[in-house]
């Protein structure tokens, strides 16, 4: 997959690429991302009055030469970072061709690789009605093709429990770390409770919000039915194009609460037309949003 | 001032109402929806909701699509309601149909005949009547018949179409037009429409566009006048013709029986014509003296005056043939109107031609047809007939089949015929023994197109003459014996004159030679050779100071059937009695002003003088006397009547002979034409009759049964390629409808013109008014 996915040159641009946390996230291997953490690092953190047990080699001597106390020197560790990637893969992601939902694979194959490529460890998660898929946090390049390998096999759902999947995700998620949520957070019991459950868990959230432009532009006129595409419910109406710009108007009143609510939540947010090129979103969108580096 | 002409108001209630709730249920309904699938309904709802709730408009939008739908669904019902000015209406249109029913129509195009044809158009017209229009049906075959009056019943006018049947006589549609133009006096918005396929005889040369074989040689086969039944008998009489294939010369197939009349030739017809010019501007200017005359002859008078103003000026004038003028001596006090040769010679010539349409049916050409048959006796041998029959192949293709002869249904003879295109054949049978008996022709084409089947048959009916008994009573005249005896059919006995008055029996004719009876009876048949003073019913003078010496022929009545075939122009006579003619008398030859063979026809009593001994004279060594002495005595039988013709022609008036026992006669249509049979009542022994269909007649009377044979044997009904109407004439007549039809409305002094017809501008509308609709709905402005 990685090959239909990513061109080699493509690949090489996300090996220049990391993730940016906001937040900083204890992991379990030292890495080449700083923690919190004082440990055996390199890089200087602070000093310490010695305590009877700690290690001699990290004794300031010249610190004890001028005030005559002993100090131990702290270094900050550096440790690895847990990108979870949460995709929606509920049946109104996978209208159209391509759709959301294929969009939506690309861009999780492109962080994923990002996030191997900087020796992180990345876990990937699938949800529509539940938890349906998950890959288990993993290190290391070559890793990429297990990614992949799960991004091939997404199964069927029938609907969009945003709210549930996540609550599940947070529960079995031992550590904290970047919850990047691909989604067109269509959800008819809303997205705000689901978004709440990462932040009450300290998560570094970036949702991805997806849409289709064909969508906002039906060629459609006159009478039709309307079907929803994950719950069947019809409605008959006749699509003129003022109810057309109204539909419009309308979806852009959904994003700006979506929007909304994600500054008030710290929650940084990308809305992104699935008709952009994805290499623009992945080498430009996402690093001046200040998602990569 | 607007009424409505077209569907009635019943009818365009019910469609309204039908169609406003077509209309609505259909809005009701509302299309079968598209669907389409929405990743996410519930942002849809909100809009939907808001709108659907919200504007009033979105409604009133389908409110206006509905109201333009039964807007244009209005204007189509006023459409067809057909509103026109009451003005219009009131005074409506009146038209006349002339249909051709002549024989030509039963030419047959693909699957169905142009008389069918005909009959769909007329039916078509029926429907387009429309308020106080009115329409007369007139039948045109040789005979025209006004079917209705001027009339706003259709159902009477579909009948009588429906009922109609094309006969097998040629058509007159001069004599139509005439009839049509007389109906149409006194009425406005008359309108001539002609339903023919244009076969329509060389009588309407002027009218028709030429055929393409007139444009080229006017001399063509095709194009020569009517032939009408009609060989004289002298044609098929000569004895060199007695080959049946042999043809004869092409002049004796334009000759007609002796009792028709011979169309003048084109280049006399041309003199003619010029001289009835001179003639007729000298009688206009003659006229313009008279007060007395009225009506049409005034009208006719403007029409001469404007047809030599469009003389001088160069314009070409369209060319009239009126049949050539008689002058008549009217006795005083009758007014020269109602003098019918006059009114057709110059009054025809001024008339006003009238706006007739032709509406040309057919085109088909292709024919091959019997254009003539005669029978006649063969002088030579009495009871021998001779046919003459000509064929004509009309198609531009060759042609073949057989010729074949029928006599009582029996076929006696059948010739073989090749003919190239647009070649006519001429066949005589001779020797034909067939006397009172039925004679057919028939044609059966094996190869080559035949679109007209009416004349492949041609009948005739071989008249049949009872031997005659006769007494001769005279001494012994060997001339008058060889003369009895060349007749085979003749019985005769000789007595003489002394003993003549104890003779028994009953003679049809009695001849006496030299003498008289004491007292002539006042019934029988009498021919005087060489008469006493006493005796005779003629007034005889035998004193030989006052007697004819060497009398000089000077006149013959060559017409009378008793001198047919018989020339005394250069007999030599030494002398002959003097004869005086009574008022009744026919002289049948004569000397300057005195007769020498006298006729006489009393009522029960015939008789014949000849007024020179046959031994005076070298009559007698000529041919001429057995074939005269035979002529007498069968004119004699028939009660000095000629004798019937062998043929009819359909569509002519018959005068047929009859016994004078016989009151009343039934007359049996031939079995194809399927109609009943009639009864008419004779007078003075002769009944009248005019047969439109060729086949065999039946004639019958208690102790009587006669049969006629009619044909319809005219080379211009067989050319059955149809013509149109002169493009000028055509031309004269729309622009003359046009004129009729043109109104204006009148406001405030100016006149504007009003759309005709408006139901057309009311479609317009609703077209535009759908296209409309249309657009905005493409446009998703309606919906």
């Amino acid at each position: 997959m990685a090959d239909s996915l990513f061109e080699n040159e493509f690949l090489e641009k996300l090996e220049y690429l990391y993730l940016i946390s906001k937040k900083i996230l204890s992991g379990q291997n030292r890495a080449e991302r700083r923690s919190r953490k004082v440990g055996s690092g390199i890089e200087f953190a602070d000093y310490r009055e010695y305590m009877p047990g700690d290690d001699l080699r990290h004794i300031d001597w010249t610190l004890y030469a001028r005030l005559q106390k002993l100090f131990l020197r702290l270094f900050e560790e550096e440790e690895d970072l847990y990108v979870y990637l949460l995709i929606d893969i509920s049946p109104s992601m996978r209208m159209g061709t391509p759709s959301r939902l294929d969009y939506a694979l690309r861009v999780a194959a492109a962080l994923a690789y990002i996030t191997l490529s900087n020796l992180d460890r990345v876990s990937l998660l699938t949800f529509g009605e539940k938890v349906e898929g998950r890959l288990p946090p993993s290190r290391g390049k070559p890793n990429i093709f297990k990614v992949l390998k799960f991004l091939e096999r997404i199964p069927d759902t029938k609907g969009t429990r945003m709210e549930d999947s996540l609550q599940a995700f947070v529960h079995q998620s031992k550590r904290r770390g970047i919850a990047v949520l691909l989604s067109d957070f269509y959800d008819e019991k809303g997205y705000r409770q689901a978004l709440d459950y990462l932040r009450y868990f300290r998560y570094d959230i970036f949702a991805i919000q997806l849409f289709d432009e064909r969508e906002l532009n039906p060629d459609v006129r006159g009478d039709v039915e309307l079907i929803d595409h994950e719950t069947g419910e019809r409605l008959t109406t006749t699509l003129s194009p003022r109810l057309i710009k109204a539909y419009q108007e309308a979806f852009e009143q959904y994003c700006q609460e979506l929007e909304q609510y994600c500054l008030q939540s710290e929650i940084t947010l990308f809305r992104t037309s699935i008709q952009v090129p994805f290499e623009d979103l992945v080498l430009d969108i996402f690093r001046r949003g200040g998602f990569l580096a | 001032m607007i009424s409505l002409a077209g569907l009635s108001t019943p009818w365009l209630m019910g469609l309204g109402l039908a169609g406003l709730g077509v209309i609505s249920l259909l809005y009701l309904l509302r299309l079968r929806r598209r669907q389409l699938v929405v990743p996410y309904l519930p942002l849809w709802h909100r809009v939907v909701q808001r709108k659907q709730y919200q504007s009033l408009f979105e409604r009133l939008k389908r409110l206006i699509s509905w109201l333009l739908q039964l807007f244009f669904w209005g204007l189509l019902l006023l459409a067809l309601a057909d509103p026109r000015l009451r003005a219009e209406l009131l005074s409506g249109r009146n038209l006349v149909v002339v249909l051709d029913t002549s024989a030509s129509m039963k030419a047959q195009e693909g699957s169905t005949t142009r008389f069918a044809s005909a009959k769909e158009e007329a039916l078509r017209q029926v429907g387009s009547l429309v308020g106080q229009d009115r329409m007369m049906l007139v039948a045109m075959d040789r005979e025209v018949i006004p079917l209705t009056p001027f009339t706003t019943d259709k159902a009477l006018l579909r009948r009588q179409i429906d009922h109609l049947k094309a006969s097998d006589t040629s058509s007159d549609l001069r004599r139509a037009l005439w009839l049509a133009e007389d109906a149409l006096i006194g009425r406005k918005r008359g309108e001539i429409l002609v339903i023919s396929d244009g076969a329509l005889g060389s009588l309407h040369e002027d009218l028709l566009e030429p055929l393409p074989d007139q444009k080229k040689s006017p001399s063509s086969p095709a194009l020569e006048p009517k032939s009408r039944a009609a060989v004289s008998p002298k044609d098929t009489a000569r004895p060199k013709d007695a080959s049946p294939s042999k043809d004869i010369e092409p002049r004796a197939a334009t000759q007609r029986e002796p009792t028709q009349q011979r169309p003048p030739s084109p280049r006399k017809k041309a003199s003619k014509k010029k001289k009835r010019t001179s003639k007729r501007k000298s009688t206009s200017k003659r006229k313009k003296k008279t007060t007395a005359r009225k009506g049409r002859v005034r009208r006719g008078k403007k029409r001469v005056r404007r047809g030599k103003a469009a003389k001088a000026k160069g314009r070409k004038t369209i060319a009239r043939q009126p049949p050539p003028r008689r002058e008549i001596e009217l006795p005083e006090g009758i007014e020269r109107k109602l003098d019918l040769s006059a009114y057709t010679s110059e009054v025809e010539a001024a008339r006003k031609l009238p706006p007739f349409r032709l509406v040309s049916i057919g085109k088909s050409a292709d024919n091959v047809g019997i254009v003539a048959l005669s029978a006649r006796r063969q002088p030579e041998h009495p009871l021998h007939f001779a046919a003459y029959i000509e064929v004509q192949n009309f198609s531009k293709e060759p042609a073949s089949g057989f010729l074949d002869l029928y006599v009582n249904d029996l076929i006696v003879e059948s010739v073989q015929m090749q003919m190239r295109a647009g070649e006519r054949l001429r066949k005589t049978f001779p020797k034909l023994l067939a006397q009172g008996q039925k004679l057919e022709a028939r044609l059966v084409i094996k190869q080559g197109k035949d679109h007209f089947e009416a004349d492949n048959r041609a009948y005739a009916v071989l008249p049949k003459t009872e031997p005659p008994s006769v007494l001769m009573v005279s001494d012994e005249n060997l001339y008058l014996h060889a003369a009895l005896l060349s007749d085979p059919q003749i019985s005769y006995r000789n007595v003489t004159c002394a003993a003549y008055p104890t003779t028994q029996g009953r003679f049809d004719i009695v001849i006496f030679n030299r003498c008289a009876p004491p007292t002539l009876p006042r019934e029988g048949r009498f021919l005087f050779f060489d008469p006493p003073e006493q005796g005779t019913p003629f007034e005889v003078v035998r004193d030989p100071e006052k007697m004819l010496k060497q009398p000089l022929v000077t006149e013959q009545r060559q017409s009378h059937p008793v001198m047919q075939f018989v020339t005394m122009s250069d007999i030599n006579i030494a002398r002959a009695v003097r004869l005086t003619k009574q008022p009744n008398d026919i002289v049948l030859v004569g000397a300057f002003t005195d007769p020498l063979i006298l006729a006489r026809k009393e009522k029960d009593r015939i008789s014949m003088v000849i007024g020179f001994s046959l031994r005076e004279t070298d009559l007698p060594l000529r041919v001429a006397f057995p074939l005269f002495v035979r002529n007498a005595i069968q004119w004699m039988v028939r009660g000095g009547r000629p004798e019937p013709p062998t043929t009819r022609v359909t569509g002519e008036l018959w005068e047929i002979d009859l016994p004078a026992n016989v009151n009343q006669v039934r007359i049996e249509m031939p079995k194809e034409a399927g109609q009943p049979a009639v009864e008419i009542p004779v007078r003075d022994g002769q009944v009248t009759f005019a047969g439109k269909y060729a086949g065999f007649y039946r004639l019958s009377a208690p102790g009587f049964e006669q049969w006629l044979g009619a044909n319809l044997a005219d080379v211009q009904e067989s050319t059955i390629q149809p013509r149109q109407m002169l493009a000028a004439l055509e031309k004269k007549a729309k622009k003359k409808q046009q004129e009729a039809l043109r109104t204006e409305f009148d406001i405030a002094g100016f006149r504007i013109p009003i759309p005709r017809p408006i139901w057309l501008f009311l479609l317009l509308l609703a077209l535009v008014l759908l296209s409309i609709e249309w657009w905005t709905y493409n446009r998703r402005l309606t919906v």
